[in-house]
């Protein structure tokens, strides 16, 4: 409101004051305008006369107008004395410019001009000053005698100024204090038409501050109630329309919420799925990929729909998968899942190969179902689970190949058994012989296998309690001379009186040395030697187990703990295994937080050694 | 009539049954834990028979017959093989190899032993033994 005040609808005052100037100014162009008009009459008035009088003298004849030396002349006569305020001076000059005959105004010189050596011959006039600096307008004509110029008549008259008579002031001041009166009139004649425009500039001023308007307030008279009608109608209309527009605005700005809203969403969504998700669009560029698919490949998150996924993934085949996707028309999509083992992706080791689960999914457009506008592409890492599943393929395949085996052999002592018309007894004995012995082989094999398996699975609980290892070791000890094959070994037990208890689980731990033993036992030659020994420091407690047997290769001691694994040493393969024993006593120890470990050399015989915690492995865990 | 008969398997207790049994009858017996054994029982002492199982460390029996076929194309010996599989396309590899036989597990020493005296007796053309 204060700017439209500011724009005019408040300065009265100044309204007022700039009609005073209006009005002086008025004045001032009307009395010039008449002092103008009133110098151009009297101009052409002289002009007029003086022509008339010049045209006049130079009828007459010379003799008349120059009589001679010593008479007045005619100018003389007629002019001196002349009541025309006017009237400068009327000459007559010879050729060579001599005034002849001479009437003027009192104090009035004739300006002296340089007259021309070949005078025109017709009348004329010209703009002179006089000695006193005023302006002259002089007629002239030639004047003739027998035919010839002999002389000149020269007419001055004072050309009017711009001064102000005082005769002119009575008139001139009505004429102001007219103008002068009509100043008032006119400004409260405009201040009553201005009225209803400053109510109405008053009731939008309102509007504007109380951003309320009813287009009842404003009412006037005449054309300018019409005027209000439709401003009324207008401000209506734009009111409706403003409204509109808010109400689009407010649903625009809750749809795009909405639609922040739902992006944000479904970005956490295939942020939180698990695989590797990449989206392209119509064309096939892409358009989306979470930060796993950036992981996977190994590029910055931002990277992947900025540019073409070539400069982004290594892999040729993942790069022309992609492509294949490119266009409105690519319906192709992959009715099964894709599997790629992959070496080039950045993000791994390029030694090492990655299996990559891929399927793509056509993007249905909402609104017209047979519209393909992108496609979805999920990457799953499958190594693991690949690894995984040929582990225990292998596995499978190892248990069933060492469950075959003693079976096989027993087959073969049933058969040869059920042949054996002759009872021979060499053949009965070593037949029962190897049926006992395949039968604890069988036994062995699968007490290993539920243990394993129970550790794998994690069922397996390690229920420590407090061991005396002294009594423990003793115990095993005195087992493992009763083993098959134990005889004409000699066994040395060197346990001190005084060595510490341990927590531990006793049948677990058991079963770890007993493994241990067996292996001692059955690869140590005829006269061997198997012992077991412990030793105690500040933290931990080691058992020895020692044989001086056949020994294993360097090359093969990193992979003895390794499930079926058994060496390829002919005389190490002639005795029955399975190579679950080592595994098994590892997985033991590694629940009890220790350490297995050998020393051997190959011919010489080999040392296991158990390094375990003396407190609870978990207290150590959390000390 | 006595016979040399090499034993190939990675199964001493496999080997141990068969040289008792055979041995019985009177046969002398060579042993070997795989191929490569073989192999040098074989350059140290031609046997009149071989007996060999298939999945061995080293070198299986298939890759010792195939050496035997390439190396040895004028082998008398006949070679039995014992597998337990039984499909015919898992024999596909020996068709070309001679005097040949497969025996399926068990073995039965009876059977093996009345194979011998056949197969070595007279010359007779490679045929699959296997039930």
């Amino acid at each position: 409101m204060g700017r439209l005040k500011h724009l005019g609808f408040g300065g009265s005052e100044r309204l007022g004051l700039a009609m005073i100037l209006a009005s002086l100014l008025a004045i001032m162009l009307i009395v010039f305008a008449l002092l103008w008009h009133q110098n151009e009459i009297q101009e052409d008035l002289i002009r007029s006369q003086g022509l008339s009088l010049t045209r006049t003298i130079s009828a007459l004849p010379y003799t008349q107008l120059v009589p001679p030396e010593g008479q007045p002349g005619l100018i003389s006569n007629a002019l001196q004395g002349q009541h025309d305020p006017n009237f400068a001076y009327a000459v007559i000059v010879d050729i060579n410019n001599k005034a002849l005959s001479l009437a003027s105004a009192p104090g009035v010189t004739v300006p002296s001009i340089e007259w021309p050596a070949h005078p025109v011959g017709w009348l004329s006039d010209r703009m002179l000053k006089t000695s006193t600096g005023k302006n002259v307008v002089e007629f002239y004509s030639p004047l003739y005698s027998d035919g010839s110029v002999i002389a000149y008549l020269r007419v001055g008259y004072f050309l009017p100024g711009q001064s102000v008579s005082l005769s002119q002031l009575p008139f001139l001041a009505t004429m102001a204090l007219i103008i002068f009166l009509l100043t008032p009139i006119f400004y409260f004649l405009m201040r009553k038409e201005v009225a209803p425009l400053r109510d109405a500039h008053e009731k939008i001023g309102g509007v504007l501050e109380s951003s309320q308007f009813s287009s009842s307030e404003l009412r006037a008279d005449g054309e300018l109630n019409n005027f209000f009608d439709r401003f009324s109608e207008f401000v209506d209309f734009a009111k409706r329309r403003i409204d509109s527009l808010e109400a689009e605005q407010k649903e625009l700005i809750t749809s795009q919420r909405l639609i922040t809203y739902s992006k944000a969403r479904i970005e956490n969504v295939l942020e939180a799925i698990p695989e590797a998700v990449l989206i392209l669009d119509q064309t096939g560029a892409v358009s989306y990929g979470n930060r796993r698919l950036s992981t996977l490949i190994g590029v910055p998150h931002e990277k992947i729909a900025e540019s073409n996924p070539s400069e982004w993934c290594d892999n040729p085949e993942i790069v022309n998968l992609i492509a294949q996707y490119s266009g409105q028309n690519s319906a192709s999509y992959l009715a099964d899942t894709i599997h790629m083992d992959v070496s080039s992706l950045r993000s791994v080791n390029k030694d090492t190969r990655r299996n990559l689960a891929i399927k793509a999914y056509p993007l249905f457009s909402p609104t017209e179902a047979a519209t393909i506008y992108g496609t979805l592409i999920i990457f799953r890492d499958v190594t693991k689970e690949s690894i995984a599943q040929r582990q225990q393929g292998e596995f499978i395949a190892h248990v069933a190949h060492e469950l075959k085996t003693p079976l096989n052999t027993l087959a073969l002592c049933s058969q040869t058994l059920l042949d054996n018309d002759s009872d021979d007894s060499q053949t009965i004995n070593e037949s029962a012989n190897i049926i006992r012995d395949e039968v604890e082989r069988l036994a062995g094999l699968i007490d290993n296998l539920l243990n394993v398996t129970k550790i794998e699975s994690g069922d397996i609980s390690v229920e420590r309690q407090r061991l005396r290892l002294r009594d423990f070791l003793e115990d095993t000890f005195s087992v493992a001379k009763r083993y098959k094959n134990a005889e004409g070994l000699t066994f040395e037990l060197d346990i001190p009186p005084d060595v510490s208890s341990i927590m531990a689980d006793k049948e677990l731990l058991r079963i770890a040395v007993n493994n241990l033993l067996t292996n001692a036992v059955k690869y140590s030659h005829p006269g061997g030697v198997v012992s077991v020994s412990c030793e105690e420091t500040e933290q931990t407690i080691r058992i020895l187990v020692k044989d001086s047997g056949m020994g294993i290769k360097p090359e093969e001691q990193k992979l003895i703990f390794d499930r079926f694994y058994r060496s390829s040493n002919p005389e190490v393969r002639a005795k029955s295994g399975h190579g679950l024993g080592l595994s098994l006593a590892r997985d033991i120890i590694e629940l009890h937080q220790g350490t297995l470990s050998v020393s051997s050399a190959p011919g010489e015989g080999s040392e296991f050694t158990i390094e375990i915690w003396k407190e609870s492995g978990l207290l150590k865990q959390v000390i | 009539m006595k016979k040399r008969i090499l034993l190939v398997d990675d199964e001493p207790m496999v080997l141990r049954i068969m040289r008792v049994a055979l041995a019985k009858e009177g046969h002398q017996i060579d042993l070997a834990a795989d191929g490569v054994q073989a192999l040098a029982q074989i350059e140290a002492a031609c046997p009149d028979v071989m007996v060999t199982d298939i999945d061995m460390p080293n070198m299986t029996g298939r890759e010792l017959c195939l050496h035997l076929q390439e190396n040895m194309p004028n082998r008398k010996f006949p070679i039995f093989i014992s597998t337990s599989l039984a499909a015919l396309h898992h024999r596909d590899w020996s068709k070309a190899i001679g005097n040949l036989h497969f025996l399926e597990k068990p073995i039965s020493i009876r059977q093996l032993t009345r194979l011998i005296d056949q197969y070595t007796g007279a010359n007779s053309p490679s045929e699959d033994l296997a039930p």
